[in-house]
């Protein structure tokens, strides 16, 4: 649970050994396996990896979102010191105040039957401190005028089917801020959007993280946005984290096969030959994984492999779980 | 044009009724695709690529214009003989397959069909194409649950090409798969296409995908083509700013790209159009834009034939928007 | 449907619900003793013109587990061949209301069009009768009989067959399989046959399940009314409603009856809810 590395800034959010799993009708199925992730005060942090790999779980864990009855979960989710692992009571009372998250999909996640005004006005009044309608009304325009709405009064009185997906994710930005959060969690924003809306998405979060001290926890599985996006990387195979370290090293001398296969396989605009790709898929949930998880479609693997692989660290806090590393003498 | 044009898709214009309106998809689109070549369309969603698909495949018909595969006309009602000769391949592999079908069924519905050979050399068809997309022939008892999305997506290209087809229309066939995946898709796609000889018509809002895939690319804008031409002049050169946007909105991985990738002035503040404004469809979000653009329609011209835009104030054709960039 | 890995699949998910497989038990120990009733009934002679005036009003004891009624014939005997009038009457019901309410849906959902408007809007108007009220109507109008009972109950259910399938039809057909083989030219029968239905079968057999349990009860309540099948043969509904003429001294009569049918409504139910977890989840 004690985090051993030298910390510069206080952690903000420490997942310690994150361990969870369901039961569904098929039996019991494993899908985080041991997490250790920290985000401190006003760093961005990415997690990224394969779509199944278990983020947007590790995201809902520590919202206090997964379905009770069927979620087995151990390990500790501790939030500026305080625990939320198994405690929905603890995480209701930070959502959406200390913490806020962001979701794929902007026009899905806001009510079509209500006004952004009537929701936006929930969102403040969840933020705690009393305001008049009148300072409510202040702030909701001002905070659309912060995320480049050039006429909030016009946004607050439509309903979100009225509005684009690009103003839709705007105004989620505007409402996941704000109650000034410490922490923002953004399960792939703007994926469901185009390159560029999703570009001015990302340059407006980075600001106002910037304004206003949130860190940020930024999930995604398109490595270029993450390279854009943050200042340091988790990357996620199979429920475990396979590597991590701060982005430049990530993306140029990434440690892990998977982190390099991963990068291998995006569509470069250096080179216009086809990528390598990845053979293979992600492991059946419902059966146990021996060893490392990434070993039937490594083309590094030796017979090692199929024991536990910890992991090892490297320079500059980047560290990765993988036999062919080694620790720097 | 250079050779002998497969497709030819004249003034296409696509209506469609809404309660209140009528809503422009495909507005007045001129197109070729040569034997062999592939065509990318690319553009933000919503600017009328799917639409402009089922127009070509047939599963709707166009409003006004006309669409040509060689000599043949496409109208709405096509005979069985023209339907074989295109194909489409989906983006959603996991709506591709009857969930209650075999993969075998999948593949030989298309021959049952057109009445393609008995059974035995249905079942010898079935197994080549699942070798061609590099699948095992002992898939085909199986059903599709437990396939990945790629084996799915593999499967769908399997019964695209059981017909023999000329032209492949591919709407977006690797934007739901994870890139590992989408890689290999890629590699089989380029790799069909010069065992079979085959023609795409490729549609993708990955610029990514249509620099290694591609050799021509169009640029579609809210219904519009707004830029057509090959590949590299395109990527190192765009002529329309939209394009131009585009280029600078890719998600680069390394250094390397990121000299490739062009600039753009995110933080520039636009003014806004004057009201009722008739012009260029992007005025709105151009930093470019010039008086003419308020009231001119730009229509989709070019110096050459190979290279045609629709912008009143382009791009330099030497350097980008900004002056930086550009494939050395 | 071949035993495939999806059904064995199926069938390991739904033998991890206690309540389902309780159901499935019920109904199978009901369907096989309606079956089996010559063999299974302690009195097979009871189903039918029997008298017996001496073990009259028996209250239930040893010799005859439920009792006997008014005129000597043991209870449980009766029931077990009521059920075989229930199920029969279920089966008979079902077998004409799925198929035509399904093909109206299958037309109705994938046609478009009038077609869709004319198919839905008959369905909508059948829907709108009260069924028992329809039921009585048409039985009241010729001589009561069981096949009228049953054709009148079948008139008021296929239309919610109509519904289901219409609905499922609409979705489906966008799906992209549908939409593929639309493409290569396929006729529509063999669209709305070979790729459609297949998809509605695990919606229909749940609905078939639940419907069974219904079915069962409106044809009580149709027997209580004196539209049931005609004496002598035992009918769940008749026995009811003729034990509920000596409450509560032969209160054996009526409650047993009326236990029996709420066994085999809650078998169908179970069974029907079961089906519906088991090709609900998606995950
Ligand atoms: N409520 C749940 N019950 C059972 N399995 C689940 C549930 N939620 C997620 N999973 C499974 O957990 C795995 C990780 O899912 P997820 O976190 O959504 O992946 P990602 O966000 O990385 O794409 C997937 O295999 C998914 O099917
Ligand atoms: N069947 C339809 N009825 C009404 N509007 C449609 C229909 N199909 C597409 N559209 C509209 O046409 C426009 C273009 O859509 P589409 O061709 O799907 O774009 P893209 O594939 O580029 O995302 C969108 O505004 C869409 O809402
Ligand atoms: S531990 Fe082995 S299998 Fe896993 S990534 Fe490293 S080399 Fe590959
Ligand atoms: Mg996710
Ligand atoms: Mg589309």
């Amino acid at each position: 649970m004690s985090s051993t590395r030298p910390v510069e800034a206080p952690d903000l959010l420490a997942i310690s050994n994150l361990s969870l799993g369901f039961s569904t009708l098929d039996g019991p199925v494993r899908v985080l396996r041991g997490i250790d992730l920290t985000v401190r005060a006003q760093e961005k942090v990415a997690l990224v990896g394969e779509s199944g790999s278990g983020k947007s779980v590790t995201a809902r864990a520590i919202m206090g979102l997964l379905p009770e009855r069927r979620t087995m979960a151990s390990g500790s989710i501790r939030f500026a010191g305080r625990e939320l692992l198994g405690r929905p009571a603890e995480a209701e009372a930070l959502r959406g105040r200390e913490i806020s998250m962001i979701f794929q999909d902007p026009t899905a996640s806001l009510n079509p039957f209500f006004s952004i005004r009537q929701q936006f006005r929930t969102v403040i009044a969840r933020g705690g401190a009393r305001h008049s309608a009148e300072a409510a009304e202040q702030r909701m325009r001002q905070a659309l005028r912060d995320v480049s709405i050039p006429d909030p009064e016009r946004v607050l009185g439509s309903y979100s089917f009225q509005l684009s997906g690009g103003l839709n994710q705007r105004v989620m930005i505007a409402m996941a801020l704000v109650n000034t959060p410490k922490l923002l969690i953004a399960d792939e924003p703007g994926t469901a959007l185009d390159v560029t809306v999703q570009e001015q998405t990302l340059r407006m979060m980075r600001r106002l993280s910037q304004q206003n001290g949130t860190a940020i926890l930024f999930i995604s599985h398109n490595l270029g946005v993450v390279r854009q996006f943050a200042d340091r990387v988790y990357v996620m195979y199979a429920g475990a984290l396979v590597e991590e370290g701060p982005v430049q090293r990530i993306f140029t001398a990434p440690l892990h096969p998977y982190t390099r296969a991963l990068l291998a396989s995006v569509p470069r605009l250096a080179r216009p030959t086809i990528p390598t790709g990845i053979e293979g898929s992600l492991p059946d949930r419902l059966k146990p994984i021996q060893g490392c998880a990434f070993r039937p479609r490594c083309s590094l693997s030796i017979s090692a492999c199929a024991s536990e692989v910890a992991l090892v660290a490297g320079a500059e806090g980047h560290r990765a779980a993988c036999v062919h590393v080694v620790p720097p003498a | 044009m250079t050779g002998p044009a497969l497709l030819r898709v004249c003034n296409v214009t696509k209506r469609f009724k809404l309660a209140h309106a009528e809503l422009l998809a495909v507005d007045d689109v001129s197109l070729e695709v040569q034997k062999f070549d592939t065509l990318a369309i690319v553009g933000e969603s919503g600017s009328g690529k799917s639409t402009l698909a089922n127009l070509i495949v047939g599963s709707e018909g166009a409003s006004s214009g006309a669409i040509w595969l060689g000599d043949t006309e496409l109208g709405a009602r096509r005979d069985k003989a023209t339907r074989r000769r295109i194909a489409l391949v989906q983006q959603n592999p996991y709506s591709a397959l009857n969930p209650r079908k075999s993969i075998r069924a999948a593949i030989e519905l298309p021959m049952i069909v057109h009445g393609l050979g008995d059974r035995s050399a249905r079942r010898r068809k079935v197994d080549e194409l699942l070798r061609r997309v590099h699948l095992s022939p002992a898939l085909a008892a199986r059903r599709p649950l437990g396939l990945s999305g790629g084996e799915r997506q593999r499967v769908a290209i399997a019964r695209a090409l059981a017909t023999d087809p000329e032209l492949l229309v591919l709407d977006e066939p690797t934007s739901s798969l994870d890139v590992s995946v989408q890689a290999h898709i890629l590699a089989l796609l380029l790799e069909l296409q010069q065992e079979l000889g085959l023609t795409y018509l490729f549609i993708t809002h990955d610029l990514g995908v249509v620099r290694v895939l591609a050799r021509r690319v169009a640029v579609m804008y809210q219904g519009r083509v707004v830029e057509e031409g090959p590949v590299e002049a395109i990527f190192s050169a765009p002529r329309h700013r939209y394009t131009n946007l585009l280029l600078a909105s890719i998600p680069t991985v390394s250094d390397e790209d990121d000299g490739v990738k062009l600039d753009w002035p995110f933080e520039q503040a636009i003014a806004p159009p004057p009201e009722g404004a008739q012009g260029c469809a992007f005025r709105p979000r151009c930093p470019f834009a010039i008086a003419a653009c308020d009231t001119t329609r730009p229509a989709l011209l070019g110096e050459d034939a190979l290279h045609r835009h629709a912008c009143l104030a382009p791009s330099r054709r030497d350097t980008t928007a900004q002056g930086t960039g550009g494939i050395s | 449907m071949t035993a495939s890995p999806e059904f064995w699949r199926a069938m390991r998910r739904y033998a991890q619900d206690p309540m389902a497989v309780l159901g499935a038990a019920i109904v199978a120990v009901l369907v096989l003793a309606a079956i089996l009733a010559e063999q299974v009934a302690p009195y097979p002679a009871h189903a039918g013109a029997f008298v017996d005036f001496v073990n009259a009003n028996r209250p239930p004891d040893a010799t005859y587990l439920l009792g006997t009624d008014g005129i000597g014939r043991d209870v449980l005997s009766r029931i077990i061949f009521g059920y075989r009038t229930s199920l029969v009457l279920g089966l008979t019901v079902l077998g004409i209301a799925v198929p035509l309410g399904t093909a109206a849906g299958l037309v109705g959902g994938y046609a478009g069009g009038r077609a869709e408007a004319v198919v839905m809007r008959i369905t909508d108007v059948f829907l709108a009768l009260p069924s028992l009220v329809l039921a009585m109507a048409i039985v009241g109008l010729f001589r009561p009989s069981q096949i009228l009972a049953m054709a009148a109950v079948a008139a008021v259910w296929w239309p919610w067959y109509a519904r289901l399938v219409h609905g499922m039809v609409r979705s489906i057909r966008l799906e992209g399989y549908v939409v593929s083989a639309r493409l290569i030219g396929a006729s529509p029968v063999r669209i709305m046959v070979g790729e459609i239905l297949p998809n509605c079968a695990p919606t229909i057999l749940t609905k078939f399940s639940l419907d069974m349990g219904l079915v069962i009860l409106l044809g009580a309540s149709l027997s209580f009314l004196g539209l049931g099948a005609p004496a002598p043969i035992p009918d769940l509904g008749t026995m009811v409603a003729d034990g509920a003429n000596y409450l509560p001294d032969q209160w054996w009569l009526s409650v047993t009856a009326g236990g029996a049918i709420f066994l085999a409504v809650l078998g169908f139910n179970l069974v029907g809810d079961g089906l519906r977890d088991v090709f609900d989840t998606t995950g």
